[in-house]
């Protein structure tokens, strides 16, 4: 599946996650990336030491997480996990509470130049609290993936 | 009677000098135009240089297109601001405490990303922006 340059399949996507913590929900989706050949062996590592030292909680109205990183990337993709519980994520902005994030999208991105249209239309859906709710009521995997491309590319091409 | 000439004389010239120069203030004449820059140069930079950064410099953009301010944006990674050279402002998307070694201030830029706070940043930066523009 192509999301205008950022591609994606239903094995990417995790509905009501039961991870605990950043590193567990970023451990799980870098593997489903790496087995769909998506990322090298190097991407895990890469993306758990990024969001360490820049990480990347969004303290919106439903709080997400973009872990993101170039580094072992192949190709570029987004992956997705709602989360059961709300997992605390550091927020980006470097406040000192943790952003108790609901769901979180990961990304690989290759060039970015490429993907400006999509990178845009996922920093709306983030603002879009409605939207985000919608999500986290979707208890199938591609449900939630059909959904995500109505809503990232709708008009876009 | 030749003392009270130079007197008004000396008046004279020195009202017209106070009127040029307030009307200098007024109109941003010669000394300030010297100064006044036609174009702003922005540094954007987030963790690693991708994803906000890419969605920041368009939304900068997009700012600076409707307030008609010609501008120049590069993207950059948070670790550079210290030594970020040409800037005129600093905007950044992740957390940093560094400070621009050639003095450029340095703005929190995730409210254009999130949306939270979006419009007190946009007033702010765009304060920033005729401070610096107009010297």
């Amino acid at each position: 599946m192509n999301f205008s340059g950022l591609s994606t399949c239903p094995s990417l996507v995790l509905v009501d996650c039961e991870a605990e913590t950043d590193e567990e929900v970023i451990t799980l989706l870098s593997d489903l990336a790496r087995s769909r050949n998506y990322v090298s062996e190097i991407f895990k590592e890469k993306i758990l030491e990024r969001e360490r030292e820049f990480p990347t909680g969004l303290p919106t109205e439903v709080p997400v997480a973009i872990p993101h990183v170039h580094d072992g990337c192949l190709e570029s993709f987004f992956s997705v996990a709602t989360l059961k519980k709300p997992v605390a994520f550091q927020s980006m902005d470097g406040a000192e509470d943790p952003v108790m994030t609901r769901i979180v999208f990961l990304f690989g991105i290759t060039d970015p130049s490429h993907q400006t249209e999509v990178l845009k239309r996922f920093c709306s859906v983030f603002q879009n609290a409605a939207l985000l709710r919608g999500y986290l009521e979707i208890k199938d995997r591609m449900q939630l993936l059909e959904r995500l491309k109505e809503d990232l590319c709708g008009t876009i091409r | 009677m030749r003392y009270h000439t130079v007197g008004k004389g000396y008046l004279f010239l020195r009202k017209g000098g106070a009127q040029s120069t307030r009307r200098h203030k007024m109109m941003g004449g010669y000394p300030a135009q010297i100064k006044m820059k036609s174009s702003i140069s922005i540094a954007v930079a987030c963790g690693g240089g991708i994803f906000t950064t890419t969605v920041v410099t368009e939304k900068l953009q997009e700012i600076l297109k409707k307030e008609k301010i010609k501008f120049t944006i590069s993207p950059h990674k948070i670790t550079e601001v210290p030594n970020i050279t040409g800037a005129d402002i600093i905007v950044v998307t992740g957390k940093t405490s560094e400070k621009n070694k050639a003095g450029a201030p340095v703005l929190m830029g995730l409210p254009l990303f999130t949306g939270v706070g979006a419009e007190e940043f946009t007033e702010q930066l765009l304060e920033q922006i005729r401070q610096i523009m107009n010297g």
